[in-house]
């Protein structure tokens, strides 16, 4: 099993063991994601990627300002959910959401015990995609970009 | 930091509109958000204030498609352009594999136009990335006003060497957007081997 998809595994037993989470999205710093267990339709991952990017970024600049180091979580309630964001290794973390009645303390610490194996996998997934450029064939995509641009615009302006 | 995924076989790109405020930035992104195919793009999402500048980001995802053995994804931000949100646009250049800045012709706007190039410069170099090594695209955008500046004027100010792809656009009306945009994806995928 590719380490990928060892991760997705990983997200969905635990999710499932800690009988806690609506949904564990795995992803980068930059907001892209590496691994979810969101299965609605509705969910739109990316919008979700970019806006806890952001939140996390945003936080942790507040938290340079104060010269308070690096974040490690952040907890947020609201009136349906409580959120927590967990930094897994330096460039990604971990968004976990729970209905309101699993407390966000508990939430935190049950989240605290899978973090060493996750972290463990996220490395592993940064080991191998450690981009060595000689299995990529830059010419190649170069070549169709244009093609695909051409594509982009079919069914526009709708 | 492009994003690969070897064995999904997935390329993600971070692309960012910088430029001083009401430069065009926004009407950039949402133009294409208009124009792409939408099969092929993610929700825009606007952080804006009461008065709609933008207050955090704008963010788009655009799917290119299969491109070789790789599925490329941009995603698209662009920055608050107003001075004092400075340290969004900081946050915002983190990880950022190209940049397209968008310059107001506008003669008034000049001055405002040199600082954001500067503090462009000033931000990449705080999130430790060079800016002599970054894709770079200019757009020269508003270049159809009256008050538009003569356009080799505006290269001796951002790019007096033509180390950069540069375009003369309009933004409003959607004139060399997407070649803007198109420019600065190849730049990003060129360079992938030296980020």
């Amino acid at each position: 099993m590719q380490v990928t998809e060892q991760i997705a595994a990983f997200l969905a037993e635990k999710k499932k063991a800690l009988s806690l989470s609506d949904m564990i999205v795995l992803e980068s710093t930059n907001g892209f994601i590496l691994a979810s267990t969101a299965t609605g339709e509705a969910m739109d991952l990316e919008s979700l990627g970019s806006l806890t990017s952001g939140g996390l970024t945003a936080f942790d600049m507040l938290s340079t300002l104060f010269a308070a180091g690096q974040i490690s979580y952040l907890l947020m309630e609201t009136a349906e959910k409580n959120f927590l964001l967990q930094r897994v290794e330096e460039n990604y973390f971990l968004l976990a959401v729970a209905p309101k009645q699993v407390r966000a303390g508990y939430l935190r610490l049950r989240v605290e015990k899978i973090l060493p194996d996750l972290a463990a996998l996220v490395r592993r997934f940064c080991e191998e995609n450690a981009v060595s450029i000689g299995d990529i064939d830059i010419d190649e995509i170069t070549a169709s970009l244009d093609a695909q641009f051409d594509e982009l615009l079919k069914g526009g302006d709708r | 930091m492009v994003f690969i995924n070897k064995v999904a076989k997935e390329v993600n790109v971070k692309i960012v509109y910088y430029g001083a405020g009401l430069s065009g930035k926004t009407t950039n992104i949402e133009y294409i958000y208009n124009k792409v195919d939408p099969n092929k793009r993610g929700k825009l999402i606007s952080l804006k204030t009461e008065t709609e500048r933008t207050l955090f980001f704008d963010f788009m995802p655009v799917d290119i498609g299969k491109v070789g053995d790789m599925s490329v994804k941009v995603h698209l931000y662009s920055v608050p352009g107003q001075v004092f949100y400075d340290h969004s646009r900081k946050l915002i250049l983190k990880g950022t594999d190209g940049i397209v800045f968008v310059v107001d012709a506008q003669v008034e706007r000049m001055d405002a136009n040199v600082e954001s190039f500067s503090n462009l410069k000033k931000n990449l170099l705080m999130n430790s990335i060079l800016f002599e090594k970054i894709p770079l695209v200019i757009q020269y955008n508003k270049v159809d006003l009256p008050n538009a500046a003569p356009v080799p004027d505006m290269q001796k100010l951002f790019n007096p060497q033509g180390r950069y792809p540069e375009l003369i656009a309009s933004a409003l009306s959607g004139e060399k957007v997407f070649d803007t945009f198109k420019a600065i994806v190849r730049m990003v995928i060129r360079t992938i081997p030296l980020s």
